[in-house]
């Protein structure tokens, strides 16, 4: 097996290295697709089912899709006026010195890390009985730390407004030479493909209760439907945001923080679950959170304010 | 027993996988390269997963298997069709 | 046997390494999209190798993930979006 891992750390080194001193644009997306899919590989060689999960619809999955929407776009528009020159030398030095410092900062923080002094997981998992669920990685980012995952959803509400306020919107209307338009296997792909890409959804988003998955994982797999849908022209993206729409994009800020606030007078504190509901009020939780976090990367991508079914 | 027929899958899947691989490098166009990306790759595939699921004797384990291994199939036709569609227009339109 | 399989795993991602140069010789763009498919498929047997060697039945569903967003990856590099108006 030390074998395989270093084979992996040498192929994500280069990968890395390369994606960043890739000749042009599409070559640099192109290694960092493939540079998701060995980071998926290292976060199950470091046994961690549910970063892979994420690493696999996030990293490797959905921001590929953008990054080579993205280029599409910028292909046909109009070329800047930036200059393609190399750096000068002092920015080049600048950049072998900072690099260097850093990696060596980095080295000797990791050769003084001693591994398994972390008390605060070994407590978590030792604590695992009041937690009322089994599965550590959701007990703790859903019970013991529960502000941290619900401020980190006021985070993605806030990422989502500024990326609205700054970027123009994605629009996947045919043009002249679309040839993938006229071609009958796009609806054979949004048949086939969005009931499974959905079922695998909501199973994940069920599935954190005692098992790798969650709602960040499961939230991320249903706006991959949601993509898909845009790619094929089932979707599109609309200016005009619903009332029913915003409502649900906040579900899950709103859900975690009416629950809190419902357990105030009967358990005395802020999101403290009753022993014998945690379960229920969890599941009830991941599933509100994973439609809003959803809705919030289908929004990231689209760039509009809404998404709305395409009426043939 | 058992180990012996699945040794044997799992040692042709990453024989057709080289196999895929190899033409993806040494295939002169890209229609020629889809194809073997597209039929070698998945077969490879297939082999390794019947291999693992009779390793891994759960029934859930297979179904899993299955249903990836179809929709790797589904997927690598659909995305070859249209790569292949993409290049034949665009090489039209550069003459 | 497990040796067997991680000698497998092995082999595989030398072949992923191996695809990569697909990414820096080939000419057009879609020839380096083939070699991300590629990629792509060799990732989903290593990861179904890898489920029964570390005895992780979750990367099963890693694997499912890597094959429904290599489809989509496939489809948006054809599909050409334009800017739309922002509102």
């Amino acid at each position: 097996m030390t074998l395989f891992d270093s084979v992996l750390a040498l192929l994500i080194a280069i990968l890395a290295w390369r994606s960043v001193t890739a000749p042009d644009l599409y070559r640099g997306i192109v290694l960092f697709i493939t540079l998701g899919l060995m980071l998926a590989l290292s976060w199950a060689r470091l046994d961690a089912p549910d970063l892979a999960l994420a690493e696999a619809a996030i990293g490797a999955g959905l921001l590929g899709i953008l990054l080579l929407s993205t280029w599409r776009v910028l292909q046909r528009a109009a070329p800047r006026q930036g200059s393609d020159e190399p750096a000068s030398y002092a920015v080049r030095w600048l950049a072998v010195v900072g690099s260097t410092v850093f990696g060596g900062t980095v080295a000797v923080a990791l050769y003084g890390l001693q591994v398994g002094s972390d008390r605060a997981g070994a407590e978590a998992l030792a604590s695992l009985d009041l937690a009322g669920i089994d599965q550590p990685v959701t007990a703790v980012l859903l019970n013991f730390r529960s502000y941290d995952t619900l401020l980190e959803m006021g985070v993605l509400l806030m990422a989502l407004i500024g990326a609205l306020l700054i970027r123009s919107p994605l629009a996947y209307e045919p043009w002249h030479g679309d040839t993938a338009v006229e071609s009958p296997l796009m609806s054979v792909l949004a048949k086939v493909f969005t009931p499974i890409v959905v079922l695998v959804g909501i199973f994940l988003v069920w599935a954190g209760a005692y098992g790798p998955g969650g709602a960040f994982q499961g939230g991320a797999v249903l706006a991959g439907a949601g993509v898909l849908l845009l790619l094929c022209r089932r979707l599109y993206g609309d200016a005009d945001a619903t009332l029913l729409l915003r409502g649900l994009l906040v579900l899950g800020v709103t859900a975690f923080i009416v629950i809190g606030l419902l357990l105030m007078p009967w358990q005395g504190a802020f999101l403290a679950y009753p022993p014998g509901l945690v379960y229920v009020l969890l599941v009830v939780i991941e599933f509100s959170l994973a439609v809003s976090i959803a809705l919030s990367l289908l929004l990231l991508f689209t760039g509009t304010h809404a998404v709305r079914a395409v009426r043939s | 027993m058992t180990d012996w027929i699945s040794s044997m899958f799992i040692i042709a899947g990453v024989g057709f996988f080289l196999a895929g691989t190899v033409g993806l490098l040494r295939f002169p166009d890209v229609f020629t390269r889809l194809h073997a990306l597209t039929k070698a790759d998945n077969t490879g595939l297939g082999l390794l997963g019947v291999g693992v699921a009779l390793q891994g004797q759960s029934f859930r384990l297979a179904v899993l298997i299955a249903l990836i291994w179809f929709l790797a199939v589904t997927a690598s036709s659909i995305a070859c069709h249209l790569v292949a569609r993409h290049n034949l227009h665009s090489e039209e339109g550069e003459r | 046997m497990t040796a067997l399989l991680t000698v497998a795993a092995v082999i595989l991602l030398i072949l992923f390494a191996l695809g990569l140069i697909r990414i820096y010789q080939g000419p057009s763009e879609s020839d380096r999209i083939l070699a991300v498919q590629l990629s792509g498929t060799t990732t989903v047997g290593i990861l179904v190798l890898l489920s029964h060697v570390l005895a992780m039945p979750a990367l099963i569903y890693v694997a499912l993930l890597f094959v429904l967003f290599a489809a989509l990856i496939g489809v948006a590099f054809v599909r050409h979006p334009g800017i739309g108006s922002s509102s």
